[in-house]
């Protein structure tokens, strides 16, 4: 006799090991902080580039008018100028993906959760059984 | 209507029980239409043009996920463009990076929007894009949208002064950079489009995701007028050309794929709605239940078996049988 409630759970397992487990792995081995420790070291890596990159295209698309005041340039004063862009540009990006991970942690932990919820729920339906 | 929803039934049957042959045939003509679109629109690159080559690539696109089609679509502009000229290609390498660095780490999944509104922006129905994606995706996916918005008018300028950029320069090397970023800083119409796209995803989004009722249908009506008040007033007030016409015939095209949308994915029945209260350990629930539309397969009745003709029956088989009465082995 097919117990329906059984097949019920046990395709909702095998949906979720299709396609969530890979995506919730790392909420079940990393704790909250190392995870969004580890995404926030990545967005600072990816973040310094893509702001070398904004300022490479800038300088590039400025060079005729900085060499033509190379001299009278305060390099000091420019560099600070870029820093401090670099340094907010950086704290905003990495409040971003703070928020991101943060949110993402806490909805695959309530996955992991709902998916060992059906597995107890299986094994308790076959001792009900025995 | 019922016609439609047996027809509709009926392709959701045929594509669960032949998705592993749907799906690639799928990912083969997207990828090929956007091959061709590139090619159509940057071709500067004659080996890249080639139609043998065009097909392996869409061959690719049909066996790698999508993240694939949109890395081999990169590559093959940054050729284009490198083909015409080296800054151009620097230029859009680091606009292709600079999208992937800041969104695409987060949502890679919307990422197809990136290739979409192009694609769609050329057919000029562009404004499809963002009421399609304030349905069926999330709220970030309007960064996504504007994305795409930057990549067709960066290639759109591109193409506009190919020769200026492609030829040699006295100038120096700086005065192609400056004219490449001139397509993107100075470009009116890219803001307006940009901002009006991903202002419709966020308010399409918004409303249907609200428990009223029939918030798909208010959505999408919502959306299309946002987009057109919006694309008719911003061209007025910043002296950009205006076609009417060609407007209203982009919301209606708009609007007809909407509920094509909503038909196929998101079909209630409001007038049968159900409220339930119950409660658990932990909560006490109020539910709304709103039935979906969808009819069963019509019924096969065997009105008559005819036994009379010694013939006939001798040539009934069993496949016959099992034809007639619909069964699989």
């Amino acid at each position: 006799m097919v117990n329906e409630d059984k097949i019920k759970a046990m395709t909702k397992l095998a949906v979720y090991d299709q396609r969530e487990s890979r995506k919730c792995a790392p909420m079940v081995e990393y704790f909250r902080s190392d995870y969004i420790g580890k995404e926030l070291l990545k967005s600072f890596v990816m973040g310094t580039i893509a702001y070398m990159l904004l300022t490479a295209v800038w300088l590039l698309n400025n060079a005729d008018e900085l060499i033509a005041n190379l001299y009278r340039l305060d390099f000091m004063e420019l560099g600070l100028d870029i820093l401090q862009k670099y340094v907010g540009f950086c704290v905003v990006y990495m409040i971003i993906t703070y928020i991101v991970y943060a949110v993402r942690y806490s909805r695959g932990r309530d996955k992991v959760k709902g998916y060992h919820k059906n597995i107890h729920g299986i094994l308790k339906s076959y001792r009900d059984e025995e | 209507m019922t016609t439609l929803l047996e027809i509709k039934e009926k392709l959701k049957t045929f594509y669960a029980k032949n998705d592993i042959y749907i799906k690639p045939v799928i990912k083969f003509i997207f990828a090929l239409i956007v091959y061709i679109q590139i090619n159509s629109s940057i071709g500067y690159n004659s080996k890249l043009e080639s139609l043998p080559i065009t097909l392996v690539l869409a061959l690719l696109g049909a066996i790698l996920p999508l993240g694939g089609t949109i890395l081999i679509a990169s590559i093959v502009v940054l050729l284009h463009l490198y083909t015409l000229s080296f800054e151009v290609a620097i230029i859009a390498f680091v606009l292709f990076m600079l999208i992937y660095f800041l969104y695409f780490r987060f949502a890679p999944k919307t990422g197809v929007n990136v290739l979409l509104v192009p694609v769609f922006m050329k057919l000029n129905i562009g404004n499809t894009i963002p009421i399609a994606n304030g349905l069926v995706n999330e709220w970030y996916s309007a960064i996504s949208v504007a994305c795409g918005t930057v990549v067709y008018y960066f290639l759109l300028g591109i193409r506009e002064n190919a020769s200026l950029l492609g030829s040699e320069t006295e100038e120096g090397i700086t005065y192609k950079f400056t004219a490449v970023l001139n397509q993107l800083v100075g470009n009116k119409q890219m803001y307006l489009t940009l901002v009006t796209f991903a202002l419709t995803t966020l308010v399409v989004y918004s409303i249907r995701k609200l428990s009223a009722n029939y918030s798909w249908s208010i959505a999408i009506i919502t959306g299309l007028l946002v987009n057109f008040i919006m694309m008719l007033s911003g061209r007025l007030m910043l002296g950009l050309g205006l076609n009417i016409v060609a407007l209203i015939l982009q919301t209606i095209v708009a609007g007809a794929v909407a509920m094509v949308l909503q038909f196929m994915l998101f079909n209630l029945d409001y007038t049968r709605i159900e409220r339930v209260q119950f409660e658990d350990d932990d909560y006490y629930y109020y539910v709304k239940a709103v039935p979906k539309i969808y009819v069963t397969g019509k019924e096969k009745r065997v009105k008559t078996i005819s036994s009379k003709n010694k013939r006939t029956r001798s040539h009934f088989t069993e496949e016959d049988f099992k034809e007639q009465m619909d069964i699989d082995d």
